[in-house]
């Protein structure tokens, strides 16, 4: 089994990410399972929860957060959370079909609504702001 | 900034994904313009 494919495939599908717990069912042993995951964490190919209550589990498997943020992406097909403005259309990249964005600009708290449709982004204005320059994204991927 | 991100993420759900090169992706940002030293995706 591969299981970052198995972990995307899961979130697709279910809106969230398996549980760790979930996981050990699949791999057989949870001692492999921790590693395989922090593997995949170290490779930057998903990003481990380190906090209280949720270690281990996964955090964010990117351009999708495990986590309720102000990022919607809504599809025919189900609902995610993203990580930022930039991972809300990195989920519609992704996933290769239409669908829309809800958020809040950030300077006004007024909502904000983004949508692709055969493809294309729709009525695109505004701007993504990155604090973070490049080469420090992955330096606390969590704030970036 | 459409067209940038779905060439890099446009395969992340693939099976047999894997991850681009830095020299790709740093590529892709000088394709859209992201020339700056901001988007140095190396230190």
């Amino acid at each position: 089994m591969e299981l970052r494919s198995t972990v995307y495939r899961h979130l697709v599908d279910h809106g969230a990410a398996p549980s760790r717990q979930h996981l050990t069912e699949l791999v057989g042993d949870v001692e492999e399972t921790d590693a395989l995951l922090a593997e995949l964490h170290d490779r930057h190919l998903l990003v481990l929860d380190d906090r209280d209550g949720r270690v281990g589990n996964i955090r964010m498997a990117l351009p999708f957060s495990n986590d309720p943020t102000d990022f919607v992406v809504t599809t025919d097909s189900g609902r995610w959370w993203a990580n930022c403005a930039w991972d809300s259309l990195a989920i519609l990249a992704a996933l290769r079909i239409d669908g829309r964005i809800t958020s809040t600009w950030s300077d006004t708290g007024r909502p904000v609504g983004l949508a692709v449709s055969d493809g294309r982004l729709v009525d695109a204005r505004g701007s993504i702001h990155f604090a973070v320059p490049a080469a420090r994204w992955w330096d606390d991927i969590v704030f970036t | 900034m459409w067209t940038l991100t779905q060439d890099w993420y446009g395969d992340r759900l693939d099976p047999d994904y894997s991850p681009a090169s830095i020299e790709t992706l740093q590529a892709l940002l000088d394709g859209v313009g992201l020339t700056d030293a901001f988007w140095n995706l190396t230190a």
